[in-house]
């Protein structure tokens, strides 16, 4: 087991180190650098200032010791400035973690719980009206762009009847109450992954009703409730579980669109601005930061699997 | 079957399964009757397609929600066609009780054994975590598990096939029913395991003084273990009676021909007598006798008429106009 | 020991095996759980066979026995270890790709499932025809004409060829997979199980198919089985399995009636008899089968044996002759 998850840790090390230099490059390979930029904001600089600048930045220097000196300091915690907001990275990136983590984890939760119980109705009642109608809801959900909706829900809430506010973070002089900045945007993100889960949750439930081991369980006299919960939930999770692991990483990604149309400062946003911005270190960081959070989301998966399944976790004296 | 003055512990009287619409409706059980008495054992013997398992699941109201039942079920004077969903909780488990073909998908895999059995006491009787526990690791010792106390936190998929199975049987008698129905019990089970099984459930049987219906298409076990016999084909009752009655005078033609086809070691031939043609397809019942178009000596009343269950002594039933 | 290559029944003609195993030894390795490496499952033990030209032998045993892996192996598909297999005295590791082809020509297999090895895209005149297409036998007219045959030969009916498996019951799916074993003129038949997916009137008219094609075409079986009915019925010689080794080979009669090892008398009384009377317990063979993956020491089947004695706990009991052709692997055979 300890040989298991160091061999994957390992591998989530490379494929950072992987990752930040593939990035590194691509960023370095744009053309135009920030220099560019600030020189297009001022149109007035001298080419002694451009080569100044130029040298003090050192992006002048070849893309392998820039890269190199790049790990050096991430590897002592010194992730560099951001260009744009003048503060060191991590200062930034970590509350935008902690808000991201707030809106998907509340998202995370919500989506699975509402998910897991919509496909067991439906799967409960296979082929009647709640199976159809939960089935249509489903399809709805994969099928209704994000941004349209949260679009939508902008209109309707904050437009339209004011009792939600529109965007952005928790401010003391709105009317609002904090939490009521959380739920749009949650609202948006979970009707998203739901959609998806509901129909595999569904059909993992189905499966499992339609095993023999349910049959013995109605053969022994017990009640729908109890079969439900203790037999059929309990050998659904296991598939269900590494969807939702790797779901775990997709939210994140969903998160971006959702951050950046209600202006929730969570790291989907700052992706999004430090790339419009060309501020490659707050970029790179933060993507890696997404990298992590979503290998250690399979990471989980293939544990999850392992944990759940007696199976697999223990082979016995009798295949 | 015998006719006491004592009621029958279950009485099947024209049981009949259809499944699908109207239209398309296939009859899966056509006028079963049987009766069982307390402490004995029948024998439903079959081929596949004949609704042997059909039957023991419409005992015990396991058929799927599209199956229509019709006809009369009384156990021990309540009538199990009307049961609601309560009331067959309270059935279940402690009044009947089933055992399935292929003990390992009939546990459920990411449950402990114990538990599993655990659970019974702990549903029907309320007993406590631990008393369940208790009774679990003494029902384990009963049904003839070796080290009992480990055992019984183990998952299914660590025990042998023979253990599984005794693991079902365990829990089928947890709370000591009146009937135990064996569904193929042994089918998938190895030569000398079986051997095992079939003791244990004639020993617990003579034990607890349960009735016994055991399902299997296996005529040698059925032969071994059942005081009655019952034949079905495509879905209905062709013979019924005690057991030496029915093997030793077998009267209606598919019985014979089912017993003249198992090759004998007794009686070595080398062309074995066969049944031609095969089971028919349940959507397409044939007119008259269904067994008629493979029988060697069908008439053209055979084709026409309707079979019904005739006695021809006063326990020896057969369907057939011929017998 | 290793089998000698003529074998002698009483005072019969010395005869070249069809097919020789002598040594057989099959290993996997295994993993315990998702992390380690598990211990060494030795599928089978110093196997040896012999099938004479048109006998049928057949090899019974139960779960963990080795009957299936060793039956696999002739053809390939499972490596072996140790041992050689030899084909017409030739060794099949010592054989060139042409000369192994030849024999996969001659040596066809049966399986367990008639719906799991049959092609469900193929017709059957396809299924049946492909053999000949694979071993490049005949032009396609000729093949046309062997296949008619073959299929008159097992049975079916001529509209069938253009059909497909899933159309067919498990009796009609068997046929057609014996007709594909029989359309390239095969020496040998292996049938692994390849009845006990059918229904009992059904498996009476599979087995007088196999006897008929027997005496009407020499064809020799290996048949691979745990049903005592059918060994009895179509068996000449039987081997009986237990833990990957062979404990007792003898002729059919022999084995059924005067059987020797303790392992086979068990199984004989434990198979249920028609007509017998109703059971009566505690003769049945105490204990489980043991695992491939932690055997008992010395003789496998000591720790279930009315006769063991501290002997058997220690050394492997060696398959040697002994009288009326038989060959046993026991320290305390039952005398006969």
């Amino acid at each position: 087991m300890i040989r298991f998850i160091s061999w994957r840790v390992a591998g989530l090390v490379l494929v950072l180190l992987i990752k930040s230099f593939v990035i590194f490059t691509l960023i370095g390979l744009m053309p135009g650098d920030p220099i560019d930029l600030l020189m297009s904001a001022n149109p007035n600089m001298m080419p002694e200032d451009v080569a100044k600048l130029r040298a003090i930045y050192g992006v002048d220097e070849p893309l392998l010791s820039r890269y190199a000196s790049w790990l050096f300091n991430a590897l002592q915690g010194d992730f560099g400035f951001s260009r744009i907001q003048h503060r060191p990275v991590l200062d930034i990136v970590i509350p935008a973690l902690g808000n991201t983590i707030i809106l998907t984890g509340t998202a995370f939760i919500l989506s699975t719980v509402i998910a897991i119980s919509l496909g067991t109705l439906a799967a409960i009642h296979r082929g009647g009206w709640v199976d159809r109608f939960i089935s249509l809801l489903a399809f709805l959900g994969i099928s209704v762009p994000g941004f349209w909706l949260g679009l939508i829900f902008i209109y309707v809430f904050a437009v339209k009847f004011g009792v939600l506010p529109a965007g952005g973070m928790p401010r003391a002089d709105q009317p609002y109450a904090p939490v009521a900045y959380l739920v749009l945007p949650c609202l948006t993100l979970v009707l998203i992954e739901i959609g998806g889960l509901t129909r595999y949750a569904r059909s993992a439930m189905i499966e499992v009703l339609s095993q023999d081991h349910i049959r013995t369980a109605r053969a022994k006299g017990l009640s729908k409730k109890r079969i439900i919960w203790k037999h059929a939930l309990r050998n659904a999770m296991i598939p269900i579980m590494t969807i939702i692991a790797l779901g775990f990483g997709h939210l994140l990604s969903g998160a971006t669109l959702i951050e950046t149309m209600f202006g929730w400062r969570g790291m989907g946003r700052l992706i999004y601005e430090s790339i419009m911005g060309n501020d490659y270190n707050l970029a790179l960081v933060c993507l890696l930061f997404t990298t992590t959070m979503v290998l250690i989301g399979s990471l989980i998966a293939d544990f999850s699997y392992s944990l759940l399944d007696p199976r697999i976790r223990l082979q016995g004296g009798r295949s | 079957m015998s006719l006491t003055t004592t009621q029958a512990l279950l009485e099947v009287s024209a049981l009949s399964v259809t499944l699908g619409l109207k239209t398309s409706a296939t009859t899966i059980l056509k006028e079963v009757s049987f009766k069982l008495e307390r402490g004995r054992t029948l024998g439903i013997v079959g081929e596949s397609g004949c609704g042997k398992s059909m039957t023991a699941l419409a005992l015990m109201g396991l058929l799927p929600d599209e199956a229509s039942v019709s006809g009369r079920v009384v156990f021990d004077g309540m009538d199990l066609t009307n049961l609601t969903t309560q009331q067959w909780q309270a059935v279940r488990g402690p009044r009947i009780a089933m055992v399935f073909q292929e003990p390992m998908t009939a546990l459920n895999p990411v449950m402990t054994v114990g538990r599993q059995l655990a659970e019974m006491l702990l549903v029907h009787e309320g007993a406590s975590s631990a008393s369940a526990r208790e009774r679990a690791i003494e029902l384990l010792g009963r049904v003839g598990i070796a080290d009992p106390h480990s055992r019984v936190d183990a998952y299914p998929h660590q025990l042998s096939g023979g253990m599984r199975q005794r693991v079902m049987i365990a829990m089928a008698l947890a709370c000591k029913p009146d009937l135990l129905i064996a569904d193929e019990p042994t089918t998938a089970l190895d030569v000398s395991i079986e051997a095992q099984i079939l003791d244990l459930l004639l020993e617990l049987q003579q034990q607890e003084g349960m009735a016994l219906l055991l399902i299997s298409h296996n005529l040698a076990v059925v032969s071994e273990m059942a005081d009655d016999m019952l034949v079905m084909y495509a879905g209905e009752v062709v013979e019924s009676g005690p057991l030496q009655h029915v093997l030793t005078q077998p009267r209606h033609p598919y019985t014979q021909g089912l017993m003249a086809s198992i090759p004998s070691m007794k009686h070595a031939r080398k062309i074995l007598p066969t049944i031609h043609g095969t089971v028919p397809n349940l959507k397409f019942r044939p007119s008259g006798c269904a067994f008629a178009p493979r029988c060697e000596h069908a008439q053209e009343r055979c084709r026409t008429e309707v079979m019904t269950l005739r006695a021809i002594d006063s326990q020896h039933c057969v369907a057939c106009v011929l017998a | 020991m290793t089998a000698p290559s003529q074998t002698q029944i009483g005072n019969e003609v010395l005869k070249k095996p069809l097919l020789e195993i002598a040594e057989l030894t099959i290993r996997f390795s295994s993993r315990a759980g998702m992390f380690k490496r598990g211990p060494d499952i030795q599928a089978v033990t110093q196997a040896s066979l012999t099938i004479q030209p048109g006998e049928t032998l057949a090899l019974v045993g139960e779960s963990g026995s080795g009957k299936t892996t060793l039956v696999r192996s002739i053809l390939d598909l499972v490596p072996i270890t140790k041992g050689v297999i030899s084909f017409h005295g030739a060794r099949t590791d010592q054989m060139t790709q042409q000369e192994r082809r030849e024999m996969r020509q001659r040596v066809q297999f049966i399986f367990q499932d008639p719906f799991g090895s049959l092609n469900p895209r193929l017709t059957v005149r396809d299924l049946i025809a492909e053999p000949l297409v694979v071993h490049r036998m005949g032009t396609s007219v000729e093949r046309a004409a062997r296949v008619d045959l073959v299929m008159k030969q097992v049975g079916l009916p001529n509209e069938y060829a253009s059909r497909y498996p899933h159309q067919f019951s498990g009796g009609q799916r068997q046929r057609i997979a014996i007709a594909r074993a029989l359309v390239s003129s095969p020496e040998l038949i292996i049938a692994d199980e390849h009845l006990s997916a059918l229904d009992v009137s059904i498996q009476s008219q599979i087995l007088n198919l196999l006897t008929d094609l027997k005496t009407q075409l020499g064809v020799s079986y290996l048949l691979v089985s745990h049903d005592l009915n059918a060994v009895h019925h179509l068996a000449d010689r039987v081997a009986v399995m237990y833990l990957g080794r062979i404990v007792e080979a003898a002729s059919k009669d022999l084995v059924f009636t005067q059987p020797s090892h303790p392992y086979t008398v068990a199984l004989m009384q434990s198979m249920p008899k028609l007509g017998a009377g109703k059971r009566i317990p505690g003769q049945a063979l105490r204990g489980e089968i043991p695992s491939p993956l932690a055997p008992p020491s010395g003789c496998a089947f000591h720790p279930r044996c009315s006769r063991a004695t501290a002997h058997c706990q220690k050394a492997v009991p060696v398959l040697r002759h002994a009288a009326l052709g038989r060959q046993i692997a026991c320290h305390h055979p039952l005398e006969v």
